[in-house]
């Protein structure tokens, strides 16, 4: 009974978003009324899951490290190291704010207490990935001038495909960026980067799963086509809206197990 | 055969010109395919262990070869906002290169730095400094973190430098004239200066084709001056050189259809078969010129002039083809190469002259009467004195050649073997400058690789890379090194309050992954890759060197590597490789493919003037000349410190091909003599009739080769005056040794 209740619901739900897909389709958004909505879509309050990060060089060999992440909103994240067991227990923390530098701490056991990194740096890689932290989406809405240049398919989801062009005083690696947005939930399912040169540097690729309200990520890789390295995100045993409290997002809660 | 050629030619002139241009066109057209390969690396067979080795690393670190940009500023110091901008800028436009795996520079280290609250990650020069405070507070960060003192910025302050490895397949030459272009707009008040492999690569590239166009001018005006003076006619100029340039056509569009690589060495081939075929084209039109003083039947003074040169000719050929082939023995493809295209150019010539040569002259009218040959009479008497000295103190003569021979060989174990391709150019090259500025101000231009296969994770691995820096840092040569162990170590003080006593290497395993954890976490997986793979199975230590000598560095690594077998078990792999050291072992080649040539060429000479003249003891003695003038280079090289590259090692095998001529012509004419004369008049009559062609062959061909004394490299041109002037010493050896020699002989 109670599955055919799910059933019925779930078509229900089917049909109600195939119908305002539709209605959205027909409605003509320009380039910046589409990534107001990238910009503004629900995301889960919090999120914890497993992450595997798979490091891939040039001729395929990876490196592979399994992280237990906490997440609240877009601007704070904590992770443990859970393997290779040699550096288990070492983890990362990261606050970031709109108007300056981000506070970042790391735990090493072997070296004991917690310390703060202070990191001047803008182009920095995201955790010796191929991701730096303006790839990870701390892009501001104004910094750019939209294009909307085409629209197209990936995987069967229809999406609007995006230029964003950085402003002149904007710090950025690239001279364009273009955006796969999914014309169902406005997330961005593929990202092309171009480096300053205007030659493509840079792809990310997202898998998005649904997770009770909201599609989340669930592999994000991202290559770098110059240098042949690729890194592979797999997230795992997603759940959102656990309620997560400000508190594990502090520096003392860093040095427990998970 | 002479009859048949001769026949077949004179009866179908027009057929033979029309198929000799067809060939000529049909091989020519693969000029245009011709790749010019400024790689040293590919002059070495592949399966070289160190070049095995230095493919290793390309393969797991993303590239071996650095090109150095060094910016100076001589009157301030590199710390002030124009310079430092000039840095940034580079630095960037370096990285957005294709081809250009990674940039380490001023604008892209970055301090690590332990602090007590935590640490501290700063670039050291994201962007230039806005105010003058600023600019030295930079510049005094900088110094106090010491790691990079030395190798991104001198000690004094006045040069920086900008590290780009570059991708093994990456196109060297656009990759440097792009750099080139853009850093010669940013020059002044700065100095801006390219170094590196790459940069040497490129350089000779360049001036191989810039050579090709200068030389093969030269050496064909020469030999128009030669081809006047010996006819004094139109067609005696135009023709030999018309069979020759072709042979050139033919044996360079070979090459391409082939896709044989076109390297230093092939520079030589132009001009050394100008050098050596114009004589065939000579032979046939002279035999010509000599029949048509007795008939005035074109046919017939063809028919007969075929007929004398033929044999002549056919041998010349055969013994300089032995000479050029003997380099074929070489294990290494470029000598190969080079032996069998030009092998293949002097047959050309050799057909061009025997065939097309009497076609055209059939074809057209009878020159006009040339000019009386005026008998340089000077020449003469002095042949004849020369005879006569030879004769009557053949024991003084044999004596003091000996003493000569012993004088020189002990010039050779002088020679100093050396493969430092930045001595190709002269010292004024702006190259040259590049180098002495990177090796006296910071750490050098040439790195040298030191590559582990072991658990690089663990603290034995890394102490050992940590002994082995220390160790190569002990000569005076090396400029920098750096490894994850140099990583490691300031990531263990960073993390112990900055304290300097653990700047070493953690001993817990946990303590040494978690800090490779954190440096791994701190940096782009570029920075990260140049240090260790992905499997953590290989690292390498990166050593700059500031020496290029390919002799020096050996000894070098031989140390250090007798240094790692006493200290360290066997555990851990240890390869050393890199550009120098590979090098080193091509010269190990370059001395085996001279001795296989050597003997090669003399073996093969001996056994060829034994079947002709049917004489072991004539055998012999047509290869004294020969073995007298090798002595004598070599020694000459030893004494005048030339170093035996791979150019030069290619000498003996020249001098070879063409100066045994000398000693065939020789002992032909007095086999001739002796029929009729006695001994001692046989040799007087020989000196005075061949003495004549042999000298003028000998300083004809020497003069071609001369023109190589203005290549813009330099062992092409050692190579230019050595053959200049050992074919000069060949003939003479001929006419003196040889016939001081023969005169102990007792033919039958």
């Amino acid at each position: 009974m109670k599955k055919n209740i799910v059933l019925i619901l779930s078509l229900l739900v089917f049909v109600v978003t195939q119908h305002f897909n539709d209605v959205k389709a027909q409605e003509k958004l320009t380039a910046h009324q589409i990534m107001e909505h990238w910009d503004n879509r629900t995301i889960p309050l919090d999120m914890t899951s497993q992450m595997t990060m798979n490091l891939i060089d040039k001729k395929g060999k990876v490196r592979t490290r399994l992280l237990k992440t906490y997440r609240m909103s877009d601007d704070k994240q904590i992770m443990w190291f859970l393997k290779p067991s040699d550096v288990k227990g070492s983890s990362f923390l990261r606050l970031s704010y709109d108007d300056r530098d981000d506070d970042m701490w790391i735990y090493l056991p072997a070296f004991g207490k917690v310390r703060r990194i202070a990191s001047h740096s803008k182009k920095g890689s995201f955790m010796g990935t191929d991701f730096t932290f303006e790839d990870l989406g701390d892009r501001k809405l104004k910094d750019y001038n939209y294009q909307l240049i085409k629209e197209e398919e990936i995987n069967g989801k229809s999406c609007w495909v995006v230029k964003s062009i950085p402003g002149e005083d904007v710090t950025t690696d690239y001279s364009k960026i273009v955006s796969w947005i999914w014309k169902e939930d406005y997330i961005s399912l593929k990202e092309e980067f171009f480096d300053k040169k205007g030659n493509l540097k840079k792809v990310k690729i997202v898998d998005v799963i649904n997770v009770e309200k909201y599609w989340v990520p669930n592999n994000v890789t991202m290559e770098n086509l110059k240098t042949k390295h690729k890194t592979e995100m797999i997230f795992d045993d997603m759940l959102v809206d656990t309620g997560l409290e400000d508190k594990v997002f502090k520096s003392n809660y860093m040095t427990r197990i998970h | 055969m002479n009859e048949k050629i001769a026949k077949y030619v004179l009866t179908y002139p027009k057929t033979v010109i029309l198929c000799s241009l067809i060939i000529t066109i049909l091989l020519g057209s693969g000029i245009g395919k011709i790749r010019i390969d400024d790689d040293i690396k590919n002059m070495l067979p592949k399966d070289l262990p160190a070049r095995l080795a230095l493919n290793e690393v390309e393969d797991l670190f993303g590239g071996s070869d650095v090109l150095l940009v060094t910016i100076s500023n001589e009157e301030q110091t590199i710390f002030n906002e124009g310079t430092l901008t000039k840095i940034i800028e580079i630095t960037d436009s370096l990285d957005a290169i294709p081809g250009v795996i990674r940039v380490t520079s001023l604008a892209t280290a970055k301090q690590i730095k332990g602090e007590e609250w935590g640490m501290e990650v700063t670039p050291f020069l994201e962007e230039v400094p806005k105010t003058e405070d600023a600019i030295r507070k930079l510049e005094k960060t900088f110094f106090d973190d010491s790691l990079y003192v030395g190798s991104l910025v001198s000690q004094d302050g006045k040069y920086a430098s900008i590290l780009a490895v570059m991708d093994e397949n990456s196109e060297t030459m656009t990759i440097y004239e792009g750099v080139r272009q853009l850093t010669g707009r940013m020059e002044g008040p700065e100095k801006i200066y390219l170094g590196g492999t790459p940069a040497v690569q490129a350089e000779s590239a360049k001036n191989i084709k810039s050579d090709m166009r200068k030389l093969m001018p030269f050496v064909l005006i020469v030999a128009i001056i030669l081809l006047y003076l010996s006819f004094w006619t139109l067609s005696g100029v135009f023709l030999p050189l018309l069979a020759t340039l072709m042979g050139v056509v033919s044996m360079i569009g070979l090459m391409g259809h082939l896709d044989k690589p076109f390297m230093i060495v092939n520079n030589v081939m132009p001009v050394m078969l100008v050098a050596v075929g114009v004589a065939y084209g000579i032979h046939v039109v002279a035999a010509y010129y000599e029949e048509l003083t007795n008939t005035i039947d074109k046919r017939e003074a063809l028919t007969l002039a075929i007929r004398k040169v033929g044999t002549p000719v056919l041998m010349a050929g055969l013994t300089t083809l032995a000479g050029f082939l003997s380099l074929a023995t070489s294990p290494l493809p470029v000598y190969f190469n080079f032996a069998i295209i030009i092998a293949f150019g002097v047959f050309m010539v050799m057909c061009f002259s025997m065939t097309m040569i009497p076609a055209i002259l059939l074809l057209m009218p009878i020159p006009k009467k040339k000019k009386a040959q005026k008998q340089p009479a000077l020449l003469d008497r002095l042949l004849t004195r020369t005879a006569n000295i030879v004769l009557r103190f053949r024991y003084v003569v044999l004596a003091l050649s000996i003493v000569l021979i012993i004088i020189f060989a002990f010039g050779i174990p002088q020679i100093n073997l050396e493969m430092n391709a930045i001595t190709y150019f002269p010292e004024s090259s702006d190259l040259r400058q590049a180098d002495e500025k990177i090796n006296q101000h910071l750490s050098g231009s040439v790195n040298m690789n030191i590559l582990f296969n072991a658990d690089i994770e663990s603290a034995e691995v890394l102490s050992a890379m940590d002994s082995v820096q220390q160790r190569l840092e002990q000569f005076p040569e090396t400029g920098s090194t750096v490894s994850l162990a140099t990583i490691v170590k300031r990531l263990n003080r960073v993390l112990n309050a900055d304290n300097p006593q653990f700047e070493r290497i953690p001993e817990r395993k946990e303590a040494v992954s978690q800090a490779i954890l954190l440096y791994n976490m701190s940096g782009s997986p570029e920075d990260f890759e140049q240090f260790v793979d992905n499997s953590f199975e290989n690292g390498q230590v990166i050593a700059m060197m500031k020496s290029a000598s390919t002799r020096r560095i050996a000894e070098i690594a031989n140390a250090v590597e007798e240094y790692c077998n006493t200290k360290f078990n066997n555990n851990m792999e240890i390869k050393f490789t890199g550009y120098s050291l590979f090098l080193k072992e091509l010269v190990e080649l370059v001395v085996e493919s001279l001795g296989r040539a050597l003997i090669f060429a003399l073996v093969i000479v001996f056994l060829m003037a034994w079947l002709t003249y049917r004489s072991w003891k004539i055998g012999v003695l047509a290869i004294i000349p020969i073995v007298v003038t090798i002595i004598f280079n070599l020694g000459l090289m030893g004494f005048a410190s030339i170093d035996l590259s791979i150019p030069t090692a290619m000498i003996t095998s020249i001098v070879i091909g063409i100066g045994v001529d000398f000693s065939f012509h020789f002992i032909s004419r007095f086999q001739i003599e002796r029929n009729t004369n006695e001994s001692s008049t046989a040799i007087v009559n020989t000196i005075r009739t061949v003495g004549r062609p042999i000298l003028f062959n000998a300083t004809a061909t020497g003069f071609g080769f001369l023109v190589l004394a203005f290549s813009n490299l330099l062992p092409l041109r050692f190579m230019g005056l050595l053959i200049a002037l050992t074919m000069i010493i060949c003939a003479l050896g001929a006419l003196t040794i040889l016939a001081a020699s023969l005169t102990f002989i007792k033919l039958k």
